[in-house]
């Protein structure tokens, strides 16, 4: 990867991972903070705020791993790509 | 190589990997089909006579004999087999595998257990064991495998130079996993002193027989197989009694969308108890039974004579009455196990005192299961305003102090060495978060059906005909079920009835009235969440001393073999020494879990996340966060823990010895930041990375082509 790439590259994953580790905190911190408040809502048969900590935010951990995943996926196949092309238009040899 | 060479070597490996990933999934859909063939089996066996014992003992040596059986079928002497499994372990099964190495017997045995006694407050370990893996995906990961190598200490050794943050790194792996592998093979113990009735000490070495197959003969590569199997059973062993008692009571095959009645239900119970007259009079009465024994030591020698006199006097009275004779046997047993030291007397009468006060409340001291910090109240007066904001404070630090430490247990990190690559590791994680999942999505619903069962059927019955696990398992261990008819109505009150958290699990087939074969099937899924765990440990403390220290700084030169052989003869040694320590049966062991988190947390998460997302982080300002870490977090530990305290001698008011009303249990929440304080302003006044660390954090920031 060239260094304006890899410069691109990770900024694009450092604003990744920042912005689910800001929805993480967010969930982590909201949820037990008003769970009491929560409570008075009713979520199919189960009292929200108590849902929210034994099941919801475990969802959300686990969409959080999902949606990072594919995004990574697709950056680094990106870059790659990017890469390729670039080395592919100078018909520079790869080792 | 050309690019279209490499990119055929690349297809290949691709079509090889999918082709053994499919092997894989066809030896595991028999090993779970032949599991479910032994359990039809012990059914029927059940349903024709077969001893109880029987069916316990062949929960227990089939299934041990299966995981000895794959450990033995991947023997290994080969270094990356044995360190690393060969880094050709496919996400999903190395996902199934961390799941099993993550969920230990305290999760298995003890989360439902503590989620029953503290109701919303158990919460905070669901959340914590499970969030952590968003960190672990997002932070680590993936950047540790583009890394390479073995163990922990290896990227800090690689990330910082030099042998002084490895060495500490090596320390802390060590200390952090020897007190969790105690905790599992206790675990070991319980479980299969339970399923067989042998004694608690030899039921610690015949499980240990079956770690010692695994991790000795296969290193990694056995231990990662056996952990998959592993995994199969437990989870099946969860579910089962799970779904049952959840048809039994509601007739929903789904508890984990439904068992929201069941909660309504027992909170309108909870009411119902907290104002019926029975229950009030047993917490006044057993309030009168801490008063007297309060009186009683402040004059224990004559406290003793008068006891002494009161019991003689009531066997005289039995044998006068024509009493059955159970009642006079048991009121002479009273006077053979007596106390006969002053010293032995004020121990029994300090623990009547504390154990009657802590029962002494409504509910028996349990927490209502669904209102969050009950302990206060946010419209109630100043006080209660207070204990509010403590509970609620103390809830959220736990669950993060919790979450930073899932990431930096050393031994899950090292499993996403052994995935093929670092899109792998990233899919891994997410593979082992659900089969996580499950489980503790499980746990809550698993305690609110048993206390439902409690609650709306147990207390109540006339204490002459309760069912019979409850004289069993008092049997074993009174500390774990214990009945005590307070008031002297025959009938039993919730407050009468003490439950331990360690039995919730393990009896909640018996307690739902369903077949003894379920009861052993819990148990083997004890067992197999037990091993796994222990397996996965020892061979991180393993290679922590003889990777990580003896052959780098001691004995560089040693052959590949001879590397692998001095760690199977470390795991040997290790496994011994942790099943002397569990033999002494140390009590609030669970404290010291707690612990364990908590320094791992502070002396790996700063270092390990800084090291990959901070290119100035340097050597001397790792080696300062991570001291700074771990002596705030054990400092915080060694003045609030009352364990700590009294065997150090501290002196200060504890109240002094807080910070913002945190508990002792999550002092990582302190540890952390402090360490990342330390480790930035240090790294900031002293040299930075050198150019081969700078290339180094090159390549684990960025992909390179064929990584997929």
């Amino acid at each position: 990867m060239t260094s304006a790439a890899r410069s691109v590259f990770w900024f694009r994953t450092k604003r990744l991972t920042g912005a689910l580790l800001v929805v993480w905190l967010c969930v982590n911190l909201l949820v037990p903070w008003f769970a009491r408040d929560l409570d008075a809502v009713q979520a199919y048969g189960f009292p929200l705020g108590y849902w929210l900590a034994a099941e919801g935010s475990l969802l959300v951990y686990l969409l959080i791993i999902a949606v990072y995943v594919v995004a990574m996926d697709r950056l680094e196949a990106r870059c790659l790509a990017d890469e390729d092309a670039a080395a592919g238009a100078t018909d520079r040899v790869p080792p | 190589m050309t690019r279209t060479g490499l990119a055929a070597s690349a297809a290949d490996s691709a079509a090889s990997d999918s082709r053994l990933a499919r092997r894989l999934g066809w030896r595991y859909a028999l090993f779970l089909l032949s599991f479910g063939a032994l359990i039809a089996l012990m059914a029927l066996a059940e349903k024709f006579g077969l001893q109880r014992s029987w069916i316990g003992a062949s929960f227990l040596v089939v299934t041990v004999a299966a995981y000895a059986f794959i450990g033995f079928l991947c023997r290994t002497s080969n270094e990356v087999d044995y360190f690393v499994a060969g880094r050709r372990v496919p996400a999903l099964f190395n996902g199934l595998a961390t799941a099993a190495d993550w969920m230990s017997a305290a999760s298995f045995i003890g989360t439902a257990g503590v989620l029953y006694l503290q109701g919303f407050a158990g919460l905070a370990y669901i959340l914590g064991w499970t969030g952590g893996y968003c960190l672990l995906a997002l932070l680590l990961a993936p950047y540790l495998r583009r890394f390479g190598q073995y163990t922990v200490p290896d990227f800090l050794q690689a990330r910082y130079g030099g042998r002084l943050p490895r060495l500490i790194g090596a320390g802390a792996v060590v200390a952090v996993s020897f007190v969790y592998v105690v905790v599992q093979i206790y675990g070991v113990g319980l479980i299969t002193s339970h399923l067989t009735g042998f004694g608690f000490e030899l039921g610690i070495f015949v499980g240990l027989g079956g770690v010692l197959v695994c991790s000795f003969l296969g290193g990694m590569r056995a231990v990662t197989w056996t952990q998959v199997a592993q995994y199969l059973v437990l989870i099946v062993a969860y579910l089962v009694p799970l779904v049952w008692l959840s048809v039994k009571q509601t007739g929903s095959v789904m508890p984990l969308m439904t068992y929201g009645t069941q909660l309504v239900q027992i909170a309108k119970r909870e009411a119902e108890l907290a104002v019926d007259p029975a229950e009030r009079d047993v917490v006044l009465k057993l309030r009168e039974r801490a008063t007297v024994a309060d009186h009683k030591l402040q004059d224990v020698r004559s406290a003793m004579v008068a006891d002494d006199a009161q019991r003689l006097q009531r066997v005289a009275e039995l044998r006068s009455d024509n009493a059955p004779l159970s009642q006079i046997q048991r009121a002479e047993r009273e006077i053979a196990q007596r106390p006969r030291t002053e010293a032995q007397a004020t121990l029994a009468y300090q623990r009547e005192r504390d154990s009657a006060t802590a029962r002494a409340q409504p509910l028996a001291g349990m927490a209502p299961q669904t209102l969050p910090f009950a302990t206060g109240d946010p419209a109630g007066d100043a006080a209660s305003k207070k204990r509010f904001d403590a509970a609620r404070i103390n809830f959220i630090a736990l669950m993060l102090c919790l979450m930073m430490g899932t990431a930096a247990m050393p031994h899950v990190l090292t499993r996403y060495y052994t995935t093929i690559s670092a899109p792998q590791a990233r899919r891994s994680v997410g593979w082992s978060l659900l089969f996580i999942t499950l489980l503790y999505m499980a746990a809550p619903a698993l305690a609110v059906l048993v206390k439902f069962e409690v609650l709306q059927h147990l207390v109540g019955m006339p204490i002459d005909h309760l069912p019979q696990w409850v004289s069993r398992w008092s049997r074993l261990d009174p500390n774990l079920v214990s009945v005590n008819d307070v008031n002297g109505d025959g009938i039993l009150q919730l407050g009468e009835l003490l439950l331990g958290g360690d039995v919730i699990v393990l009896a909640a087939p018996e307690i739902g009235g369903l077949p003894y074969w379920v009861t052993c099937l819990v148990a083997a899924g004890g067992l197999a969440a037990a091993l796994s765990t222990a397996d996965g440990l020892l061979l991180t403390i393993a290679n922590a001393l003889s990777h990580d220290i003896y052959f780098r700084d001691i004995h560089p030169n040693a052959t590949a073999a001879s590397r692998v052989i001095g760690s199977k003869v470390l795991v040997m040694a290790i496994a011994l020494l942790a099943a002397l320590i569990a033999a002494l049966k140390i009590t609030d062991i669970l404290q010291f879990v707690s612990a364990a988190f908590s320094l791992a947390a502070a002396a790996f998460f700063p270092a390990l996340v800084l090291g990959i997302f901070w290119r100035r982080a340097s050597r001397w300002g790792a080696v300062a966060g991570m001291l700074a870490g771990l002596a705030v977090s054990a400092g915080y530990m060694a003045t609030n823990l009352p364990l700590l305290r009294t065997l150090l001698g501290v002196t200060w008011p504890l109240a002094d010895c807080q910070w913002f009303g945190v508990d002792a249990i999550a002092s990582g929440v302190f540890g952390v930041p402090i360490g990342v304080a330390v480790m930035v302003l240090v790294s900031v006044v002293t040299a930075g990375p050198s150019e081969e660390q700078r290339r180094l954090i090159d390549r684990m920031r960025f992909p390179v082509l064929n990584e997929h």
